[in-house]
């Protein structure tokens, strides 16, 4: 049983999935791999969002509640992905965005080019008010991708980080591959997810990621960050 | 505003990672405000074609997106640019709220994009540096500082004549916008000394077309937001090699 933290699995919400029979494919992809849970996590940018966080919760229930009619056995929990400016702290205070399935941790998007300076300060703010940031696929982050080691300083910080499934297999990329490879080593990864975004291209399968991480680093390996990391940070999939 | 229109591409593709630059650019400019909160800021750049209007176009939709209110100034009145990017009459502008003696609101254009209002620069006065330096511009900027979060000013270049130099002196913060390949370090450095001489508040360099070479090859083709038909083709083909 896989916990997927990191999917925009639904329809009009973000650029993932863009219809109710895309994200109930999604789904049944999901649930072919060995996915029972999944985190819906779409896109917040301050001032480019579509949705309203306190909706996500009723879609996801909108969503469950068509799994079950068409029988996959898989529960989508409510969450979004941040993307990093100043008012992050500020917009949790108000409702506006949020952690993932009612935990403390909240998934943080950095921007793909570079580490700005406010970084460390945004990071804090949400620490002070109680959140557990993970970061979302650093390995995708060109400054991380030069300096692998920077991962190490968000660590001892208490701060998570999760990769995507698709670096692992290689799907963005020699360098995305190269750099989860060696966070993988180090032991510097909490999550796989899939970061889903369709049915096709970016489906919200894990198991090729699986294999690879059980091959090269074990089945004990594989079950923490496919599985019991989640358990463990975000109380959901115990059953 | 016409929906498509290339140099704005904030306003029409936010999720491209040219957006993504210009939302780091916003952040990093309120965080180093974060003592005392920059609220009028000149872009400027050493030598004229560099991209200042197109970067401070796009910075302005950017902050308005994020429910600031935002004034854009076309202080260039020698050869103004931002209408043409935002396609709008000139017909009445800065020059002509200056000159007259008339209510600010009626020059103002307002909710070009949502939240943001443009001041075009008017009709080409024969004495730029004499009306930036009026006290009419003071009294002007002054006012529009309480109705507005913020007010960016599109500027002459500094090398060439004096207006940018004035108008920092109203500006919080001035940005300087470098085109990387083009522009001569030492050019760079003599706009640096005429800004410093004036004191002007240098908060940055906004270094524009870069070769996407140069910052790494991987990032386009498997950026992230959204997937055409052609990356979708070249993420597979990878896929198939990286496969055992």
């Amino acid at each position: 049983m896989y916990i997927d933290i990191h999917s925009h699995i639904i329809p009009g919400v973000d650029d993932g999935a863009k219809d109710e029979k895309m994200a109930l494919e999604m789904l049944k992809i999901a649930h072919d791999c060995g996915t029972r849970h999944i985190i819906a996590t779409p896109h917040y940018f301050i001032g480019n969002t579509r949705f309203d966080f306190a909706d996500i919760k009723a879609k996801c229930a909108h969503i469950n509640k068509l799994a079950v009619d068409v029988g996959i056995d898989i529960t989508v929990h409510p969450g979004c992905e941040v993307f990093i400016t100043l008012e992050l702290a500020e917009l949790y205070e108000q409702g506006k965005i949020g952690t993932l399935a009612g935990s403390r941790c909240m998934l943080v998007e950095f921007p793909m080019m570079s580490i700005p300076p406010y970084i460390d300060n945004v990071l804090y703010d949400l620490q002070l008010k109680g959140i557990i940031p993970i970061i979302a696929h650093p390995e995708c982050n060109i400054e991380i991708q030069q300096k692998p080691g920077l991962m190490e300083s968000y660590l001892e910080r208490g701060i998570l980080s999760q990769v995507n499934a698709g670096s692992i297999t290689g799907n963005f990329g020699v360098k995305a591959r190269r750099t989860v490879m060696r966070f993988l080593k180090e032991g510097w990864v909490h999550f796989v997810a899939s970061d889903a975004h369709s049915d096709t291209s970016r489906a919200p399968d894990l198991k090729n990621a699986a294999i690879i991480i059980e091959k090269k680093f074990g089945a004990k390996m594989r079950d923490e960050l496919f599985k019991e990391n989640a358990q463990k940070y975000l109380a959901i999939g115990f059953e | 505003m016409p929906e498509k229109h290339a140099t704005i591409i904030t306003h029409n593709n936010p999720k491209s990672p040219v957006s993504e630059a210009y939302r780091v650019l916003r952040t990093n400019i309120q965080f180093s405000g974060v003592d005392k909160p920059l609220k009028t800021i000149l872009v400027t750049s050493s030598g004229p074609m560099e991209g200042k209007t197109t970067t401070i176009a796009n910075l302005a939709v950017i902050f308005a997106q994020c429910g600031n209110k935002v004034l854009l100034v076309d202080t260039d009145l020698r050869r103004p640019m931002l209408h043409k990017v935002f396609m709008l009459l000139n017909d009445r502008g800065l020059t002509n709220l200056l000159t007259s003696q008339n209510n600010t609101v009626s020059f103002i254009q307002h909710d070009v994009v949502k939240n943001l209002d443009v001041l075009t620069s008017g009709t080409i006065p024969p004495n730029p540096s004499e009306l930036l330096s009026s006290n009419a511009m003071k009294n002007f900027i002054e006012k529009v500082k309480n109705t507005y979060d913020i007010i960016l000013m599109d500027s002459p270049p500094v090398g060439s004549v004096t207006d940018a130099s004035i108008i920092s002196t109203y500006a919080d913060g001035t940005i300087l916008v470098i085109k990387s390949g083009k522009t001569e370090i030492e050019t760079v450095k003599r706009a640096k000394e005429l800004l410093e001489k004036i004191n002007a508040n240098i908060i940055g360099v906004v270094l524009n077309n870069i070769d996407k070479k140069v910052i790494g090859s991987n990032y386009y083709p498997y950026y992230y937001y959204g997937a055409d038909e052609k990356k979708k083709k070249r993420r597979n083909k990878k896929k198939e090699q990286i496969k055992p």
